[in-house]
């Protein structure tokens, strides 16, 4: 241990000692004559009080000098240093940038706590050790997230940000990290720094080639938290499939990953799904890889449900990891009343006839979906509501039924309309004007009124939309050989709320969606027939009319309810027509969605996907009812790279990272006690103010109590 | 106000102990023996024997050659018996003031001035003022007075005279001063009971710093043959509570010594040792059966007296004392 001062010419002041030196020395000072009656009683006083003076005299030489030195020694701004070992062995003295993984990884258990307990104890501990340098914090994980206020010789905002910090679910993107602390130090301007990196020796990213233009001055240390070889149970994915076989509703596969010895051997699982009794079985864990266990679900009811598979008991390494949700689309029995505008004898020529036969259910068929025509007359005795669908095809003059379709839509109905010959547009935006999703214009005639040679067709549908997403996988194609000889022409203006859903290659809407109160009214502004078009012989047409009256009867929306990864944007439809979206996380926190900020196919991206599990979106449409409605789901997976806790590789890390240094937790100390050793630096000037202070308050008290 | 006595100024050169405005406020005082007083002569005191007074003391059967004014007329008229009424008999006494002059008497306190002419400046003054006051108050009421400085030889006690007359000589004795190298207060003790005939009234002011305080007992033996002793011991604020904060050198006003002392150190103690000193002379005093009083310097002179006499009156020994 040295020590040593920044100003030294100051100890000069430490001749100031020799003051009350002399004054103790020399005896006590003249002061003024007193004629007094008697000297008698002062000695006897005198020598009352003689030893007692003594030793106080003593003390106070010995206090005062001691606050005249401190003084002194504090104005020389004194430092002691002695040969020491840091976290890592990091340089006190230089730019410090501290890297916290706060991968899901990091939460699995180390020691006493988790790996990002003890990451978080080393940050503290290193920060404390920093001398006169700068220090930075970053936590990473998939992304670098720098605290505020960055590169600073203030500690406190860093130890604050370290107390509040929790472990994430994301990945690990260690170069991405390394970059941004590497910014940081050069924008700074510094030379010579020490990047820290607190982890637990995995990464799921790889670790990019860093040594081109890496300031020579830059070290960095890597402290691997992870304690003991990594182990861990994990469900890697699941598939859900039509059941096969009679009274078989659907199938689940679920696939469990594992690493790690001791995670081998009998794995049991269940499977919980909304409405039913939890299913529970045993997967075998063994060599070389995954295992995968199937559960049968006799039934699903109707509706799309989550469920949630679980490790039970868990493993005890990630929590996360251990559950994983999806859905199961338990459809609805769906009854789609019809009414034809253009009946006909034989049924081939019916207006109606293409829908029916689309949607009735054939032997093996999954549709739950039932036609019902009805005559016109019943319209008058329509009931609305969430889940009824309605289809008007062709209906030439919607005027005496028009208020009993406007309450229809209006409680929660849907409605969709096609046009065809019969259609008297002037009736129809006289009679549901406000109900239609666009005021109808009249028929536009392409080519030589048949759609043969007409080279009007769809325009490719968007895929993410809620109706169309079941052409991702194929079919998509087939909308743009749907030909079209004649089409109902609109006026350009939509009505507040109204958007399109599809459009011909030229254009011209051919599906425009509006939300009327509770409901939904779509307009299909050609024949559901063969009069004006081959849609209906086509292949799309089927599936399309399907999910037409799916999204109509409000059951759709559950079908996007894909999964994503943590951290990635989730795309979360919103309804027509103004109301208040939100995301219900599974922490139970509501988080308010933007929905004037959706694209033009009406979908918003959220983006706090931070957290595994399920997301609900929900919708209260303006002036509707108090309570908010769900509109669909999605589930948020941990990342399954992050569970399988891929080493690090030291080897590569330290050729793609310059002068890295790499130590396990223990071996910190040994590799800094093994020759690592820095010189730790420590002001004084604390404790030689407290000196100072005490012994001026000592001093004082001395003397007061003489006073007395 | 009464004019003074002629002569009670001071001589030429030299300032009278007893300011007119003390005079005046301890004009219509008595200053009273504490038992009967065996002398001659009318006074204020009472005498041990009965004859002519206004304290009526007792009734006695008539027997020839009693004066008949003395006879009992409403006894006579009620029980046909012929008795005479007695009276305690008044008398003067010879009041002895002995002041100490030795040097520790010059030390007092810094007064704010204008001081106020009642405030002693030093316990010289006090002692010197107290005396001469008492002296007036004595030779009122009709007592003679002697007046010595103690220090001095048998030949400068100023012999007790009775009168207002004697004013004068008493202040102008006492206002000679102080008496540098004095004796100590034995001596002079000694001296006075020497002069002491009878019962008598002696006053001694003293700040009674001599280490050696046998001239108490001197003073119980006076009081034993009947004197009446008071001691009036005089001292300065200063000396009593020490206030002094500083280092100083302390000059012993009888001896010359220098002390070195810083006063915070040893305050406390110096206090407690003086105290200590008080008490012991207060204990020797009373119970040498001295009536023992403190004069304060602190303290206007004319309150002090009044003290003084009021303690006394209290004190004053029953009627039947004899």
């Amino acid at each position: 241990m040295s020590f040593s001062v920044l100003s030294p010419w100051m100890l000069l002041g430490l001749a100031l000692v020799a003051g009350p030196l002399i004054a103790h020395l020399t005896g006590q000072r003249e002061g003024p004559r007193v004629r007094y009656p008697s000297l008698r009683f002062l000695r006897a006083a005198a020598h009352r009080v003689r030893r007692r003076t003594r030793v106080e005299n003593l003390l106070l030489l010995l206090l005062r000098s001691l606050a005249i030195a401190a003084l002194a020694l504090l104005f020389a701004r004194p430092w002691i240093s002695w040969r020491g070992y840091t976290a890592a062995g990091i340089d006190p003295d230089a730019d410090t940038v501290v890297l916290l993984d706060r991968s899901m990884s990091m939460g699995r258990r180390a020691g006493e706590g988790t790996a990002f307990d003890a990451a978080r104890r080393k940050a503290r501990e290193a920060l404390g050790d920093l001398g006169g340098g700068r220090a930075a914090l970053v936590f990473f994980d998939g992304a670098a997230q720098l605290v505020p206020p960055g590169l600073t010789h203030d500690r406190n905002p860093l130890l604050r940000a370290l107390e509040r910090a929790e472990p994430g679910h994301g990945t690990t993107d260690l170069g991405t990290a390394l970059l941004r602390a590497r910014d940081l130090l050069s924008e700074a301007g510094a030379t010579r720094a020490t990047l820290l990196v607190l982890g637990d020796g995995t990464a799921t990213e790889p670790l990019p080639d860093l040594r081109e233009g890496w300031p020579t001055g830059y070290a960095v240390r890597y402290v691997d938290l992870s304690q003991g070889p990594a182990a861990n149970r994990w469900f890697d994915g699941v598939e859900v499939t039509p059941g096969e076989r009679r009274g078989e509703a659907a199938r689940v596969d679920a696939r469990i990953s594992w690493t790690g010895e001791a995670m081998a051997g009998e794995a049991p699982i269940s499977l919980r799904v909304d409405g039913l009794d939890p299913l529970r079985a045993t997967a075998s864990l063994s060599p070389p890889g995954p295992a995968a266990r199937r559960f049968t679900l006799v039934e699903v009811p109707e509706g799309q449900r989550s469920a949630r598979l679980a490790l039970e008991p868990p493993d005890g390494v990630l929590a996360a990891d251990d559950e994983r949700c999806f859905f199961l689309d338990g459809q609805a029995s769906l009854k789609v009343r019809m009414v034809s505008g253009d009946p006909a004898p034989s049924p081939r020529d019916d207006e109606l006839y293409y829908v029916e036969n689309a949607f009735l259910p054939r032997s093996g068929s999954a549709s739950r979906v039932t036609p019902e025509p009805i005559p016109p007359a019943d319209l008058a005795t329509l009931k609305g509501g969430r889940g009824r669908v309605l289809v008007l095809a062709d209906l030439a003059d919607p005027t005496p039924y028009a208020a009993a379709i406007r309450a229809f839509v209006r409680d929660g109905g849907g409605l969709l309309v096609s046009v065809g010959d019969q259609v008297r547009p002037e009736a129809w935006n006289e009679a549901l004007g406000d109900v239609l999703p666009a005021r109808l214009a009249g028929v536009k005639e392409l080519g030589e009124r048949t759609f043969e040679q007409s080279p009007l067709s769809f325009a490719t549908p968007d895929l993410d939309s809620p109706v169309f997403e079941v052409f991702r996988d194929g079919g998509a194609g087939v909308f743009g050989k749907v030909r079209f000889g004649r089409v109902m022409g609109i006026e350009p203006e939509l009505p507040e709320g109204a958007r399109v859903g599809l459009r011909y290659s030229d254009g011209r809407p051919a599906l425009v969606e509006r939300a009327v109160g509770e409901g939904v009214v779509i307009l299909f502004t050609a024949t559901l027939d063969d009069d004006w078009t081959d849609f209906p012989l086509r292949s799309v047409f089927v599936p399309t009319l399907h999910q037409l009256a799916r999204h109509l009867s409000g059951d759709l929306p559950r079908g996007e309810g894909a999964s994503v990864e943590v951290g990635q944007a989730a795309p979360v439809s919103v309804p027509p027509g103004p109301g208040r979206l939100a995301v219900v996380r599974p922490d139970g926190r509501e988080d308010p969605l933007d929905a004037e900020a959706a694209d033009a196919r009406g979908v918003v991206a959220y983006r706090d996907t931070d957290r595994p599990g399920l997301y609900r979106a929900t919708w209260r449409p303006e002036g509707g009812s108090e309570e908010p409605r769900e509109i669909s789901a999605f589930c948020v997976d941990p990342p399954v790279a992050e569970s399988a806790l891929r080493p690090l590789s030291r080897e590569e890390a330290m050729a793609r990272v310059p002068g890295l240094e790499w130590s396990g937790q223990g071996e910190a100390r040994r590799k800094a006690e093994a020759g690592a050793q820095v010189v730790k630096r420590a002001s004084l000037a604390p404790w030689l103010a407290s000196l100072l202070l005490i012994a001026l308050l000592a001093e004082a008290a001395l003397v007061a109590r003489r006073a007395r | 106000m009464r004019p003074g006595p002629p002569g009670s100024d001071p001589a030429p050169g030299q300032s009278s102990p007893l300011h007119p405005d003390l005079k005046e406020r301890v004009d219509r005082l008595l200053l009273l023996a504490r038992g009967a007083v065996p002398g001659a002569g009318h006074g204020v005191h009472r005498s041990a024997r009965l004859g002519r007074g206004a304290e009526f003391a007792e009734h006695k059967a008539y027997s020839p050659g009693d004066e008949a004014r003395h006879l009992d007329w409403r006894i006579a008229a009620r029980s046909d018996r012929y008795v005479v009424k007695r009276f305690q008999a008044d008398r003067s006494m010879v009041g002895h003031l002995l002041v100490d002059a030795s040097p520790s008497m010059d030390f007092g306190h810094p007064v704010e001035e204008p001081a106020s002419p009642l405030r002693p400046r030093s316990k010289w003054e006090a002692a010197a003022g107290a005396a001469a006051a008492l002296a007036w108050v004595l030779l009122r009421q009709g007592d003679s007075v002697s007046a010595a400085r103690a220090g001095e030889g048998a030949g400068a006690v100023l012999p007790p005279r009775r009168g207002v007359a004697q004013l004068p000589a008493v202040c102008h004795d006492i206002a000679r001063g102080l008496l540098p190298g004095a004796a100590g207060l034995g001596d002079a003790v000694g001296e006075l009971a020497s002069r002491v005939r009878g019962r008598a009234l002696v006053l001694v002011a003293t700040d009674a710093l001599d280490e050696d305080l046998s001239w108490i007992d001197a003073l119980a033996a006076l009081r034993v043959r009947g004197a009446d002793v008071a001691l009036l011991q005089v001292v300065d604020p200063h000396e009593r509570d020490f206030p002094y904060r500083d280092p100083s050198r302390f000059e012993d006003l009888e001896t010359g010594e220098v002390l070195r002392v810083n006063p915070r150190e040893l305050a406390r103690a110096y206090r407690e040792e003086f105290r200590a000193f008080l008490d012991d002379v207060r204990a020797r005093s009373l119970a040498a059966g001295l009536s023992h009083v403190v004069l304060d310097t602190g303290v206007p002179l004319d309150a002090s007296i009044r003290d003084f006499l009021a303690l006394r009156q209290r004190t004053r020994a029953p009627r039947n004392d004899r």
